[in-house]
């Protein structure tokens, strides 16, 4: 009974929750469409994230690299050779991806694990941030993106709502490409590496080709939200691309919602996110206020229900 | 100056830094060591202790160095609690969630104070910081070397603390072997509260006396804390000596990297070099 | 042409030598016991010829091919596979999932993989458990879950390292029916016990172990009434 209660729930609260996003945008003003890209572009890149942390278990630090490197290599190519940024988008995604492939393999090569994993892409992260500032084009100062006036080749809109929509096609697309990876045998293996890789490979699956797979993923998928944001912002500096900051508050997202689910993305930054704006609203509008909210959650969380609050939530539902 | 004044001076500041710094990375690497966490926070609590030492120079005219004796209860009384409260009831779990919730610690107390202080630097007006003499046409900064002084002091201080003492050397068995420390009737909890406590002081001391020379903002325990984290990959999780080699190491390298090249460019390198550590030899380079 | 020769393989770990150029066969079909007492070097045996390991010298040879310094996933490929002593399920997936892991190894049809999956699953009689996650089952439950795990990846070879280990004795005739049954089913069985009565009664040899070196290779009879077997064995057998 409380299996087909918690199935029809999966079902239809999603599909509501899609019909609203569809129209949203509609019903309210720019404030509040910049607030629901914000929350949006941050389920997006947490679910990128998920696919390598949460699936397959390898916590990465260095999503702010994928990132930046997109937002950086659009911008770079439509200031130096006006190349139309939805190329550059999939540059950047390349770009990324063979960083990726790099650090990942470099790691599994050495059977790099846990926190060591962690560490070394935050080393690499600080790297790119230190090359950004010293030796990127724009240096510490950054870039403003050239403007082109709402034109749809040049990825620049003067109406919001359509970068609403098209953050919104980008989350589906990844919570497709989730599901699909979870029900097929890319997930399984995911699954397995994150669970006891030695023992995935003596059943057969080769580590180093599937956590390179998983990283590939994550970084070219990362690198598409960081030219989505640039182009939205129209500016970019090192510390846009590429601080710390960047990457925690992606991570925050599945770690918060629910690590290795598929909707755990969704729930954390649907919390998380509005929550900062509120913060910021209420509380004055000094810079990192909601991340002394975001750190008490952190810690609740980790110590009562360290799988997110996805479970939680299931755990609750069942029982009652 | 000639070069070779310039070349002596940035060993001597790289060297004073590298006391600094060896005091953070032992701090890190004796928590790790005993307890199996990074904690993400260290470099928040150096920051907590700057700002104390800022205070108190402030308000009551009290010297840096006499900040050193008071940042060390107090930095000792909040690593316990925190170790108590936080990390003890999530011992067992596997490290990275050890790992995350000392970063949520890091949120929490960077931006309370970034809330109460606000983001402008602040630095501290004291005479005596630009102090020197002349020794054989080269100028030494006296504060400098009182800094490496008071650094390899306390970093001496601990080592017979940890080597001598009851309490150190119980510590010490606690971290090579938990089953056999219990079995011999050692408070195993006590022990972790007790080393995360001291790790802690000691970037209560580095905060104190580093202050003179730095500017303090809510944010800048994370450029330390990097540098922890490299200091002490390089010098081997858990070895008391090679954070103190590496930490020497680090300062140098990075005030040369600093005074030499282009912008913050040196840094790459030192986390080039924590790469190639981590890829090649991740026990460290120094472990005994 | 045996099935598996290992030639002369030497494995340390800093100083301490654990396998002492240890030599034998394995012929298609038999069921081959291997003995010693703890620190003989059995698992690390096992771990050696399933890839886990790569030898400091000496030479494994599988059907014919040398295998030495592949890959434990390449090995597994072409019909090695092995239990874990240390029983090591995945914990968050369900016992389908845990078996299925090994059958797309080899394929990536979901629907086929499932129900081949079942089979196995039946065969060691976890069915009513199949929906459940890995991390909840009992350690009897567990050591069925390696076994089908590894049968998955249909071998020829399979490595079972202490599967009646920490299990009640009542569930010990059960397992031994189902080594038999693997015999039946055509896949060679080399087989770490401590239980003599079960080493005993299905192992056509036994091979034993001490400090690393091989110390016996013969017939049940005529291992257990070795010499040097019994000496070091002395208070590690249990009936």
């Amino acid at each position: 009974m409380d299996q087909t209660i918690l199935r029809k729930g999966a079902f239809w609260i999603p599909l509501v929750g899609l019909s609203i996003a569809l129209i949203f945008p509609w019903f309210v003003d720019d404030y509040f469409i910049h607030l629901a890209i914000l929350t949006i572009l941050y389920i997006y890149l947490g679910a990128c994230w998920n696919l390598l942390g949460g699936y397959t278990g390898l916590a990465c630090f260095g999503q702010s690299v994928f990132y930046g490197i997109g937002g950086y290599t659009s911008t770079v190519l439509l200031i130096k050779l006006d190349l139309t940024p939805w190329i550059g988008m999939l540059l950047g995604g390349i770009l990324a991806t063979l960083i990726g492939l790099m650090m990942g393999y470099l790691s599994f090569h050495y059977k790099l694990k846990g926190w060591y994993f962690g560490l070394v892409t935050l080393a690499f992260a600080e790297i790119f941030q230190i090359a950004a500032t010293n030796f990127f084009p724009g240096g510490a100062a950054g870039l403003y993106v050239p403007l082109r006036h709402n034109q749809i080749l040049y990825y620049q809109f003067a109406d919001k709502r359509i970068n609403y929509y098209i953050i919104l096609g980008l989350v589906l697309l990844v919570l497709l490409i989730t599901h699909f990876i979870a029900r097929h045998r890319l997930g399984y293996f995911f699954k397995a590496v994150r669970d006891d890789e030695e023992v995935a490979e003596s059943l057969g699956v080769y580590l180093m080709k599937y956590k390179l797979i998983a990283m590939s993923i994550s970084s070219f998928l990362t690198a598409i939200g960081g030219t989505f944001y640039i182009q939205y912002l129209l500016f970019i500096d090192p510390e846009i691309a590429f601080r710390m900051d960047v990457t925690i508050e992606i991570i925050l997202r599945p770690l918060v919602g629910g690590i290795g689910t598929l909707w755990g993305p969704v729930l954390g930054s649907l919390l998380l996110t509005p929550l900062a704006e509120i913060c910021n609203v209420f509380l004055g509008g000094r810079m990192g206020i909601h991340l002394i909210l975001y750190g008490i959650i952190l810690i609740l969380v980790i110590i009562y229900s360290p799988q997110g609050l996805l479970p939680l939530l299931k755990r609750l539902f069942a029982k009652s | 100056m000639d070069f070779l004044s310039i070349l002596i001076q940035t060993f001597i500041t790289g060297i004073s830094m590298g006391g600094v710094y060896l005091l953070i990375g032992i701090g890190l690497t004796l928590i790790f060591g005993v307890i199996k966490v990074i904690n993400f926070a260290h470099g928040s609590f150096m920051m907590i202790a700057m700002y104390v030492t800022l205070w108190l120079f402030n308000r009551f005219d009290i010297n840096p160095y006499l900040s050193v004796l008071i940042n060390i209860p107090l930095i000792f009384v909040i690593g316990y609690l925190v170790q108590r409260f936080l990390i003890n009831p999530i011992l067992d779990a596997p490290h990275l969630n050890q790992l995350l919730l000392t970063l949520g610690l890091l949120l929490v107390i960077e931006n309370t104070m970034l809330y109460f202080k606000g983001a402008d630097p602040y630095t501290m007006k004291i005479g005596y910081s630009v102090q020197s003499i002349k020794a054989g046409g080269i100028i030494l900064s006296i504060p400098r070397l009182i800094i490496l002084s008071v650094a390899l002091l306390y970093a001496g201080l601990l080592h017979l603390f940890l080597s001598k003492t009851e309490t150190g050397r119980a510590i010490r068995a606690t971290a090579s072997d938990r089953q056999a420390a219990l079995s011999v009737g050692i408070n195993v909890r006590l022990m972790y509260a007790l080393a995360f406590a001291i790790g802690s002081t000691c970037v209560g001391v580095a905060g104190a006396l580093i202050m003179m020379f730095f500017y303090v903002h809510p944010y800048v325990g994370h450029t330390f804390l990097i540098l922890a984290f490299v200091i002490v990959i390089l010098g081997g999780l858990g070895s008391f000596f090679g954070a103190f080699v590496a930490g020497l190491l680090i300062g140098v390298i990075d005030t040369f990297g600093a005074t030499f090249l282009p912008g913050t460019s040196g840094r790459m390198l030192i986390f080039g070099a924590m790469i190639v550590v981590l890829l090649f030899k991740p026990t460290g380079l120094f472990k005994r | 042409m045996a099935l598996l020769e290992v030639k002369g393989i030497t494995k340390r770990f800093g100083g301490l030598v654990s396998l002492n150029e240890v030599t034998l066969k394995i012929k298609e079909g038999e069921i081959v016991g291997l003995i010693g007492p703890n620190g003989a070097g059995k698992t690390t045996l096992f771990n050696t010829i399933s890839g886990y390991y790569w030898p400091d010298s000496g030479k494994i040879i599988y059907n014919g091919k040398h295998i030495t310094g592949l890959r434990s996933d390449q090995i597994n490929k072409m019909g090695i596979a092995r239990t874990f002593q240390s029983m090591r399920p995945f914990v968050n997936m369900t016992v389908l999932e845990n078996v299925m892991v090994g059958i797309l190894s080899r394929t990536s049809d979901m629907t086929f993989s499932r129900q081949k999956a079942l089979k196995y699953i039946e065969f060691v009689g976890l069915l009513e458990k199949v929906d459940s996650f890995a991390g909840q089952l009992s350690t009897g439950q567990r050591k069925r879950l390696e076994m089908a795990r590894a049968m998955a990846t249909q071998p020829r070879l399979l490595l079972l390292d202490e599967v009646t280990g920490g299990v009640d004795p009542r569930g010990v005739p059960a397992l031994v029916g189902l080594m038999k049954k693997l015999r039946e089913e055509g896949i060679t069985l080399f087989v770490i016990e401590h239980r003599i009565k079960v080493i005993t009664s299905i192992c056509d040899r036994i091979i034993a172990l001490h400090l690393g070196s091989k110390i016996a290779d013969g017939t049940p009879k005529e291992v257990t009434n070795n010499r040097q077997v019994i000496d070091s064995y002395l208070g590690e057998v249990y009936a």
